[in-house]
């Protein structure tokens, strides 16, 4: 009975598809140029937000060291840095290994530094801030602390330029709620709407499916199954153009601009978001539904 | 005719209905219909046949007044209620209201899928019913490919298909010829003859004088049993 019930539920769904091809394709396709937008908008939001996380990942604040600094204050402040919940690691370069590297650096010009009597470089201390610092206030306040120990002489961790990062990180994370938030909107706008225009050309069918007995769980379910499976199949469409656009940007970034190879590097979805971009295609189909067939039963 | 022997099938209690607070489309209607009843709902248009019979199958909720299907307070049942009593009741109307995107078949299995019948029990059953009504060779054509007489038969046969204690009818006839009328009302006799209740409205005179039945006369919302309509008008 239940099985019969459930087969003819999923026949009256098939029905309802066959008969209203292209109110489908339509809803379909709307769904799917929606999702496209959002693929489109959160696959550049994705490899933005990474650019600018793989760049911090080179940042460095450097302790610069008193010449004066005695070991054990040595010891005592490095172990004050590695314990700091910010920082990911922290690398001693002594007065002897700070000139070498500027030495290094200077290349054929290095024998400027052949007069030099003493070496004026400093030591320090060369901490790596981890990913997880997220504002510009933490940096500050750890920056603060360092300062006040014995044996530090000056901290820099070019402020300015990181200022400018968080500002950016969290303009990013502002318009990308609220773009998420807008294109969610519009697009379960649209997809009621379009459902609305397939129900409406149905309204006859729904009026005598109640008349001759239907439950309205009867005459829903058809149409819940039919926006989920517009949802699903406009979720791999979309997930498809999506990929295809990626592969053809990847391939005319390589081709255009082969010097970039290494240092821009393009990232898909993960398998997870992929599951979460049906998932969201699904629930669009869902949402259009509920808002169209609550819409049609009120009027 | 006892009450006992024959169950009452409708009944009917002081009802009224009204659209505009000022204008009242039924004033204190009450009837009985026992089962195996045969009556035609008459009287001018817009005299309130329709709304009666929708009230009757819960398609409107009356202002005030009561009406009993099988027994069965109808007025204050819930939506769910509702679909469960519209199985008990077959309802004809004059516009056909077939799916046009559904077959013949697959319109008038509809009333047997939405309660689960297996599939072979609706195939036998609706085969039957087609052939009652003389259309089964067009099973697997769909309503708009049938001429207005064929459609309604669709429509009867579905209306008969759960095997109904009660059909209403709106006007069933109101589109087709007199020749096809008479096919049409030839169903409702059978059916009727095999104990089902039948309520049949009409304003067509040449029904009531052919087919001498029970007749229930609507005259500004008021109702009146056994009165021919020519002599109320």
């Amino acid at each position: 009975m239940k099985m019969t019930y459930f087969y003819y539920l999923l026949r009256s769904t098939y029905q309802n598809i066959r008969q209203h091809l292209v109110i489908n394709l339509i809803s379909i396709f709307t769904i799917a140029f929606s999702l496209v937008l959002f693929g489109l908008y959160s696959f550049g939001y994705l490899n933005l937000k990474k650019t600018l996380e793989d760049w911090r990942t080179d940042f460095q604040m450097i302790v610069y060291l008193e010449d004066s600094i005695s070991k054990s204050q040595l010891n005592s402040l490095r172990h004050f840095c590695e314990s700091s919940p910010a920082v990911a690691r922290v690398v001693h370069v002594s007065k002897k290994q700070a000139m070498q590297r500027f030495r290094k650096s200077l290349g054929k010009d290095s024998s400027l530094l052949r007069g030099l009597k003493e070496n004026p470089l400093p030591a320090s201390l060369e901490l790596q801030l981890k990913n997880k610092v997220k504002d510009m206030q933490a940096v500050e306040n750890l920056a603060k602390q360092i300062g006040k120990q014995p044996g530090v002489e000056e901290l820099q961790y070019g402020q300015q330029w990181l200022r400018h990062f968080f500002s950016l990180m969290k303009l990013l994370h502002i318009a990308g709620l609220g773009v998420t938030g807008f294109l969610f909107f519009v697009t379960v706008f649209i997809v009621s709407n379009t459902i609305k225009l397939s129900f409406y050309s149905r309204r006859d069918a729904i009026d005598i499916m109640e008349l001759v007995g239907a439950t309205r769980f009867y005459i829903a379910v058809p149409y819940l199954l039919e926006g989920i499976f517009q949802g699903l199949v406009a979720s791999l469409l979309s997930v498809g153009a999506v990929y295809a656009l990626y592969y053809y940007l990847v391939s005319w970034l390589r081709q255009s601009f082969p010097f970039l190879q290494g240092m821009v590097s393009l990232a898909f979805f993960t398998p997870g978001m992929l599951g979460g971009f049906v998932a969201l295609g699904v629930l669009l189909g869902v949402l259009g539904f509920l808002v169209s067939f609550k819409w049609i039963r009120g009027s | 005719m006892s009450s006992k022997k024959w169950p009452r099938m409708i009944r009917v209690f002081h009802l009224y209905k009204s659209y505009l607070p000022t204008v009242a489309v039924l004033q204190d209607v009450s009837f009985t219909l026992e089962a195996g009843d045969f009556v035609f709902l008459t009287g001018p248009s817009g005299a309130g046949k329709t709304t009666l019979l929708r009230l009757l199958f819960a398609a409107e909720r009356p202002k005030s007044g009561q009406i009993l299907i099988n027994g069965k307070n109808i007025t204050s049942f819930s939506r769910r209620q509702i679909a469960h009593v519209r199985r008990s009741i077959g309802v004809v109307f004059q516009d056909f209201k077939l799916i046009n995107y559904r077959t013949v078949f697959d319109n008038v299995a509809l009333v047997l899928e939405i309660t689960g019948t297996p599939r072979n029990e609706i195939k036998k059953r609706v085969w039957k019913v087609l052939k009652m009504v003389g259309i089964e060779q067009k099973l697997y054509r769909y309503p708009l490919e049938l001429s207005g007489g064929e459609q309604q038969r669709v429509a009867i046969a579905r209306a008969l298909v759960n095997d109904p204690q009660i059909i209403l009818a709106d006007e069933p006839t109101g589109n087709l010829d007199f020749e096809i009328t008479t096919e049409i009302m030839n169903i409702f006799n059978n059916v009727n003859a095999q104990g089902t209740t039948v309520m049949v409205a009409t304003h067509n005179q040449l029904l009531l004088q052919k087919f001498k039945r029970k007749v229930f006369t609507l005259h500004n919302g008021m109702l009146q049993e056994g009165v021919p309509a020519q002599e109320n008008q």
